[in-house]
């Protein structure tokens, strides 16, 4: 039997570990994506002999390193036996151990006593893959290989010797091969190093108490958890999210989860939830169970170790073929974010109606812009995501307001410097910025939402666009308002001027045009006429909202003098209230 | 001229056409035309093929892979490419090449190209009009070993089928390219054993050929002749397609020179110097009327001119998916064109379009070739 800090120290091993995977690939990749962004998630996996369990992550994205494990399972299913040291296996296809085509999983296998034991693991969101629109996200798309090159569970090294000519078959198929041959090397890099690192670990402690451990700290997660739930209200929850539109004509695409607490069991059930979609918001297996765990981890207590400890004691069902769980050959691109974020919001306002002090926005209500082109400066083809439109989501909870840009579940992401971005591609900034009066009121209010004005410069950029959030903001929680619809607008300011309403493809944005895209913000939390009048004022001061609004949404009377009037706000909540 | 030598090239070259079209299961979806099957000596010069309009893509890829192999080759391994800037044609044609261990030391090769029915991209068959990249065509495959010393790399077969709407098609016509190969290998290989001097004998016919065709070449007036095709209608931009050509006798070579030709077309109306060197050759011999074969021999009998930024010498990225029926009946357009400004006699052969069971879907303008129907919806 393994005592607790021996197991401590192993599993803080681990992390570090995971941790220094991270680092590894933030200073060596190439694509900002990575070394700006942090669009990457590092973990360590764990074979038991019969499945799969995550037991070591850094600051990750969850919906990464969550749908890893199917990564790793699909790998051990494709070789079985025929996995060796100094094998590094990739994928990236949705229906076979992956999420969307964008993100690339590489593995590599550690073995103990000649069987593969652990396996450190990066998942990463390359910038472009192929198909017939530079990024991959293709809103014309209707089936997945109108979206990018497909890659199975596939060897690129085979002990320890690079497969060259699979390799470059993979770069052929990118529109940036030099770019991706330096962010793989990242991911091949970081993998070695924890390959050394884990047999350090066996060396120092031996291969059993490894093991040993690690079961250790997977059954105490799982401990913690059920503890957790228990203290949950028993019962069946339902609620649902709907997004938007999928790109092809379909409309408020309704996702439903059913969360069924019962002692310290907890299932969630997506039945009801509407049928896939020929758009590419379709939602593979790994990616749902990611957003109902990335939901669930948002509302444990922070101590709980996060590992499949906890996972293995949720019971996900998704029927078949449904935009939560489609079938091959159903597009996916946009799951990660869309319909994904309404997997998590379902989740969450189903929790809701059992633990509403706990609760709050977990989704994005993504707005998509790719951007390409070639920028004169670097003779060079650019790809790259505009991170600047996706700004803000994050929703307020109890005791906190809604801060920053996108909620905790996404916080893994770091925003490219505007600087960063002129830089490196053909972009001039106008505005980068919050917008006063657009947070969604609460107790605890969400973030304001969130302007950008970018102009093309020297260089025609190509634009894909995919916006949601209009039509169905993100919604308030446990009395708090909904967040503010988002926009996009094409050639701003000139007789050009044209608003996206859902999506378009292949647009050219050329130099002096400039994109105008308006965010909204998270949800409320919490009746907004709860609000410390004191906080109100902050917001006041700091211009986030106006007078007139503290009075309207707050109830909250704040004179010229920027003083709160006690009495008149006395006056206006009990107004309000009756 | 050893009958021997040539018998048993010719023997090979008669066993594996039948036995692709015996076995592959996607004929009744695309054009058995582009079937081509092919042998070089061990310098990589093609000795033999059966379809003279896939000679320079077929010669062109074997040297693409020896030079990416280099050493790294060996008996029973089988490359695949479907790469258009890999020698190839366009993503729906994929080309396998195996090498014959010579005794003695040395290699010869024995290459075939078949039509897959799908490989991704937007549209089913690759076929897609809009496509301004060739990665909106399909998946590019650039050389990779689908075999190794004989062991099947499952997983290269996997991510090459997986990237297909008609993946069980796509594993059985690979499974036939592999199973031809082989079967030609050792074929081959027999045929070394019993005629070691099989390749060196060889060029003693490659030489013949070359001197034939050369003083048929004589026959050609000392002017140059041009010639240009009708307008090419492609979907996307503002303006239709021209081959132009020179043809013009240089001692006893004869150049083909397609400057003035138009600039890379936006859409799939593009071809690769490769396809676009073999069709203009196939179109000469053709219209000679002789039977000639086709081997370097044939080739090394023409210099051809093709301007980088036209539509007739893609560069990566373009896409090239329509090649082997546009440009190539423009092509052939010029060059029959230019001919009948000599007092040669000669005949016109023109490539068939296939009848696909899919439909294209092009601009909808009045003049266009596709459908107005999307068969992505």
């Amino acid at each position: 039997m393994i005592d607790p800090i021996t197991s401590q120290v192993i599993k803080d091993s681990l992390e570090a570990i995971s941790e220094e995977m991270s680092k590894t690939v933030e200073r060596t990749a190439v694509h900002p994506l990575f070394n700006e962004v942090h669009d990457y998630s590092t973990g360590v996996f764990f074979y038991s002999g019969s499945d799969v369990r995550l037991v070591a992550r850094a600051t990750a994205i969850p919906v990464h390193i969550f749908a890893s494990i199917l990564s790793v399972e699909a790998m051990l299913d494709e070789f079985q036996d025929d996995i060796h040291e100094g094998d590094v296996v990739m994928l990236n296809d949705p229906y076979y151990g992956g999420t969307h085509h964008a993100d690339w999983t590489v593995m590599k296998p550690v073995f103990f006593e000649g069987k593969p034991v652990l396996f450190p693991s990066v998942r990463a969101h390359m910038a472009d893959f192929g198909g017939p629109v530079p990024g991959g996200y293709n809103p014309e798309a209707r089936d997945i290989w109108q979206e990018a090159l497909r890659i199975p569970p596939i060897k690129v090294y085979e002990k320890g010797k690079p497969r060259q000519d699979v390799l470059d078959w993979i770069l052929a198929n990118t529109r940036i091969p030099q770019v991706l041959r330096g962010d793989l090397a990242a991911m091949f890099g970081a993998c070695n190093l924890a390959e050394r690192r884990v047999l350090e670990l066996f060396a120092k402690y031996g291969g059993e108490t490894v093991n040993e451990s690690i079961e250790y700290t997977l059954d105490y997660a799982e401990k913690r958890f059920r503890a957790e739930v228990s203290r949950w209200p028993d019962g069946e929850y339902t609620a649902s999210s709907i997004l938007d539109h999928d790109s092809q004509g379909n409309y408020d695409i309704e996702v439903r989860a059913t969360v069924n607490i019962s002692g310290d069991d907890l299932s969630v059930d997506f039945a009801g939830t509407s049928p896939e979609t020929p758009g590419f918001v379709n939602s593979p297996f790994g990616n749902t169970a990611s957003w109902v765990y990335t939901a669930l981890c948002s509302v444990l207590p922070d101590d709980i170790p996060i590992n499949s400890g906890v996972f293995r004691s949720v019971k996900i069902t998704a029927p078949e073929s449904s935009v939560v769980n489609p079938l091959p050959p159903a597009p996916c691109m946009f799951s990660t974010v869309v319909i994904g974020g309404d997997i998590g919001t379902a989740t969450m306002k189903a929790l809701e109606k059992a633990i509403p002090d706990k609760v709050g926005t977990v989704s994005l209500n993504y707005c998509l812009c790719t951007t390409y082109g070639h920028d004169s400066r670097y003779g060079e083809m650019f790809v790259t995501i505009e991170y600047g439109n996706t700004l803000v989501a994050a929703g307020g909870t109890e005791g906190e307001d809604g801060w920053g840009g996108w909620p905790a579940p996404m916080c893994g992401l770091i925003y490219s410097t505007v600087e960063m971005m002129e830089i490196q591609f053909p972009f001039f900034y106008h505005e980068y910025e919050y917008v006063k009066d657009t947070a969604a009121a609460g107790q605890w209010r969400g973030v304001p939402g969130f302007s950008m004005k970018r102009e093309s410069v020297r260089d025609t950029s190509m634009i894909n666009v995919a916006l949601t959030g209009v039509r169905n903001s993100s919604p308030g929680f446990s009395g708090g308002h909904n967040g503010a619809s988002s926009r996009y607008i094409l050639n701003w300011g000139s007789p050009d001027q044209v608003e996206v309403l859902e999506s378009a493809a292949n647009t050219p944005s050329p130099p002096g045009s400039i994109i105008a895209t308006f965010k909204g913000g998270g949800g409320g939390w919490g009746d907004p006429l709860k609000r410390d009048p004191n906080q109100v004022l902050e917001d006041v001061l700091d211009d986030f909202i106006s007078r007139e609004n503290a009075e309207r949404d707050y109830g909250v009377v704040i004179d010229r003098d920027l003083t709160i009037d006690i009495d008149a706000t006395r006056e206006r909540r009990d107004q309000k209230e009756s | 001229m050893s009958s021997n030598n040539s018998l048993i090239i010719s023997d090979l070259l008669q066993f594996m056409r039948p036995n692709l079209l015996k076995s592959i299961g996607s004929l009744a979806l695309i054009d058995s035309q582009q079937i081509a099957c092919g042998v070089t000596d061990p310098e990589g010069r093609l000795i033999a093929c059966d379809n003279l309009t896939r000679n320079g893509n077929l010669q062109d890829t074997c040297e693409i892979i020896r030079e990416y192999f280099g050493e790294n080759m060996h008996g029973g391994d089988i490359v695949i490419t479907n790469d258009p800037y890999s020698g190839g044609t366009r993503i729906q044609d994929l080309i396998g090449l195996t090498p014959v261990e010579i005794p003695g030391g040395g290699m010869a090769y024995i290459l075939a190209s078949l039509p897959l029915p799908d490989l991704g991209g937007m549209a089913l068959g690759g076929n897609y009009p809009k496509a301004q990249e060739i990665w909106a065509e399909g998946v590019r495959v650039t050389p990779v070993k689908m075999c190794r010393r004989g062991l099947l790399q499952a997983d290269a077969l996997t991510m090459l089928t997986l990237n297909s709407r008609l993946p069980h098609l796509v594993e059985n016509d690979a499974g036939s390219l592999r199973s031809t190969l082989e079967e030609s290998a050792l074929r081959l290989a027999e045929g070394l054993k019993k005629f070691p001097g099989l390749f060196s004998e060889f060029q003693k016919e490659i030489k013949l050929k070359r001197n034939y065709l050369q003083e048929r070449i004589q026959d050609f007036p000392q002017e140059t002749l041009l010639g240009t095709s009708e307008s090419i209608h492609q979907c996307l931009g503002d303006f239709d397609l021209l081959v132009k050509v020179k043809l013009s006798k240089k001692n006893k070579t004869l150049e083909l020179d397609f400057t003035g030709s138009s600039v890379q077309s936006l859409g799939f109306i593009n071809s690769t110097a490769s396809t676009t060197s073999s069709v203009a050759i196939s179109g000469i011999v053709h219209a000679l009327g002789i039977d000639i074969g086709s081997t370097s021999g044939v080739t090394d009998c023409f210099e051809i001119i093709i301007p980088e930024n036209s539509f007739l010498n893609a560069q990566l990225p373009v896409s090239v998916g329509w090649s082997v029926y546009q440009p190539t009946i423009g092509i052939l357009q010029a060059i029959y064109s230019a001919l009948g400004k000599s007092n040669l006699q000669y005949e016109e052969v023109f490539p068939k379009p296939p009848e696909l069971p899919f439909r294209i879907k092009g601009c909808g303008e009045s003049d266009c070739t596709f459908s107005s129907e999307d068969p992505t919806k």
